[in-house]
């Protein structure tokens, strides 16, 4: 293993095979990388390997403990999948880039220095943003652009805080940090970003939906998740991520409920969900560490299924906005039972993933006395349901029946999604395998009467209180529109005010000009007068007028002489 | 317009939550807070979550819902998604 340095080099070896000219070949080899990458670190002891030692600085490329074998191994299942639903592309440049992302994501995983770390961590940005170029519009190019802004900026704040730290320190090992320096405060707030953290968030929601289909299956599973993981890393039990993790879980309900675009609804639901695992973070006891684990692991599954298979029905029918869709249950059957196994997973009913995840950070925040915290992510919990459990697969497969006449998803895309499906019950009903990963070691058990009971209860008044809203026409429409969110301030305020303050400037420049060239033509007008050829002293006059100023002259100073 | 949200489903829907209620006896009263222990704390908070979580998002709404081509071309609100790897092109939405 030592001789690849890290999975990450299996990632860029095997994006080479784009090359390939035959397409099913190609999807098969694509197909292999994630396998082959997992086969080479899968076996390994927990141990540090692919140690480099340059200029004086010690880098790790891979560390393999039981926090970064997981991610890696739930980020190479998410690669295989998301490889899987887009096994019918033909473009070259977004498969390569689906590689390239998941190695970068792996590898900095693996990082054992925050150097390595930082490399791979850009290297995310630079592969991602092509998922959302493979688009080839305008608009995807302006909103590549400004994720790619964000995303490396990102990089860009860690990079700066990893230089502060190793001129504090003396070290660049990525390890637990406190926030007690400007360095660690960097490089949290670098987290922060690519955690998309509340108003720091809205790259998530601008890009993810501008992807391709497949590229936000992609998209989905790699960015939030390496935050997490880096978060979990270096600063666990760092008491404001509790309350950034609140804040996180409970606002982007409101504006998914709203949401139009369901790729957008799922962005915002990624928010919503990344708070559960933020607030596990930040109460850092072991139980709690663990539910954000568990629920990463989770979470990348099912939120990968929910993608595609509003990624399939968009295929199908050719728009993911809730107005347009509905009535699909008919005509996509099996997509339709897909979906809803992600949405009871996500809302975390008994005997799916999200149940045996969700409930390690709740009950951690409640052990450890947070009643306002528990409160919200209870409340988030329902907020949950709502986009994810309940409107995601009312509007598309209910709802209003739009008399859409299509076929079922291809069958890629069936089995990419019959995979992470089963892989959705199958935690569900036998969590003990995954509670086995685990950093710590887990005595949980979700299934008692009260968890259950409770659970249920809280999801089925909730569900119908939809129904009662459904029935009585209080539930909000879907309507063709967007909603302005926080990055109203960078896409229309602050251009605008740049425009007013350019109008501005270029007024008052102008202004200016116009004063000096006045002043300055006023001036040029008064010399000319005196020194212009018509001036009073450009007049000739004769030599017999200076002979008689020379006499006045004269007889001045002889009378001043003799007076 | 068909709903399928009909009296019947609600119904069982209804049946569902009061076989849930009932259910409450069951319970053995464990939770670290005073509230869990109060009888159909869950249920009641459930609901009551959700209505209000709707209601505040109308509100939310009104202030910031805008029309789709508020970004212009500068966002992809308002792009065929056959661009995005859609077999079906939808050049003119269909009316519903």
């Amino acid at each position: 293993m030592p001789e690849i340095l890290s999975p990450a080099f299996v990632y860029v070896a095997g994006a080479l095979s784009v090359l390939i000219p035959w397409r099913v070949v190609r999807g098969v080899a694509l197909l292999a990388v994630p396998l082959v990458a997992l086969a080479s670190f899968v076996t390994l002891p927990y141990a540090n390997y692919g140690l480099v030692n340059i200029f004086d600085l010690r880098l790790g490329f891979l560390r393999i403990d039981p926090l970064s074998f997981v991610f890696a191994l739930v980020f190479s299942l998410a690669a295989f999948l998301s490889l899987l639903f887009a096994f019918h592309l033909r473009d070259r440049l977004e498969q390569a880039a689906s590689l390239l992302y998941a190695g970068a994501a792996i590898g900095a995983v693996f990082a054992a220095d925050l150097l390595t770390l930082f490399i791979f961590w850009e290297g995310t940005a630079l592969a991602s943003v092509f998922l959302i170029w493979a688009r080839r519009t305008e608009g995807a190019w302006h909103t590549g652009l400004r994720y790619l802004a964000i995303q490396i900026g990102s990089g860009l704040l860690l990079l700066a805080g990893l230089i502060l730290r190793y001129r504090d320190t003396g070290s660049i090992a990525f390890e637990h940090m406190e926030l007690d320096s400007l360095g660690t405060w960097l490089i949290f707030l670098a987290f922060g970003i690519k955690c998309a953290f509340p108003l720091l968030h809205n790259w998530l929601q601008d890009a993810y939906p501008a992807s391709t289909l497949t590229g936000s299956v992609t998209l989905s599973a790699f960015t939030t998740k390496l935050a997490v993981y880096a978060l979990a890393r270096g600063f666990a039990g760092t008491e404001s991520l509790i309350y950034i993790g609140a804040v996180m879980t409970i606002f982007p309900v409101f504006f998914a409920a709203i949401e139009n675009n369901l790729r957008r609804v799922l962005a915002y639901s990624i928010n919503n969900q990344i708070g559960f695992m933020v607030v596990g973070i930040g109460i850092g006891t072991p139980l709690a560490l663990d539910g954000t684990v568990a629920h990463a692991f989770a979470h990348v599954i099912y939120k990968g299924l929910l993608f595609m298979s509003v990624g399939a029905v968009t295929y199908r029918t050719g728009t993911a906005k809730a107005s347009e869709l509905g009535g699909l249950w008919k005509s996509m059957p099996l997509t339709m039972a897909f979906c809803i196994v992600g949405s009871l997973s996500i809302s975390a009913f008994p005997l799916f993933s999200g149940f045996v995840s969700k409930s390690l950070i709740l009950s951690a925040s409640a052990d450890t006395g947070h009643f306002l915290v528990w409160l919200t992510l209870l409340a988030a919990s329902v907020g949950v349901l709502e986009h994810s459990g309940i409107k995601i697969p009312y509007s598309m497969f209910f709802g209003h029946d739009r008399g859409l006449k299509v076929r079922e998803a291809p069958l890629h895309m069936l089995i990419a999604m019959g995979i992470a499906a089963a892989l959705c019950v199958g935690i569900g009903l036998w969590p003990q395998p995954l509670y086995g990963l685990l950093p710590y070691p887990v005595d949980f058990h979700p299934y008692t009467t009260d968890h259950v009971v409770t659970q249920l209860q809280l999801l089925f008044f909730a569900g119908l209180a939809f129904a009662v809203l459904i029935r009585y026409g209080l539930y909000p429409a879907e309507l063709r529109s967007i909603n302005l969110d926080f990055d109203w301030f960078y896409r229309r305020m602050l251009p605008g005010m740049t425009i007013v303050l350019a109008y501005q400037v270029q007024t008052g420049w102008r202004a200016l000009v116009r004063a000096a060239d006045y002043r300055l033509n006023r001036l040029l007008v008064a010399v000319y007068r005196t020194h212009g050829p018509e001036g009073i002293l450009a007049r000739t006059a004769p030599t017999g007028a200076m002979v008689f100023w020379i006499a006045v002259v004269l007889g001045i100073t002889l009378a001043l002489t003799y007076l | 317009m068909k709903t399928y949200i009909t009296n019947k489903v609600l119904l069982g829907l209804g049946a569902i939550c009061l076989v849930l209620a009932l259910a409450d006896f069951w319970r053995n009263g464990h939770g670290a807070f005073e509230v869990e222990r109060a009888p159909l704390f869950f249920a009641v908070f459930g609901f009551v979550t959700y209505a209000a979580l709707i209601f505040l998002s109308k509100v939310l709404r009104r202030l910031v819902m805008r029309p789709e081509d508020y970004y212009g071309n500068r966002a992809t609100d308002e792009e065929d998604e056959s661009f995005a790897g859609a077999e079906k092109q939808v050049s003119e939405a269909p009316d519903a």
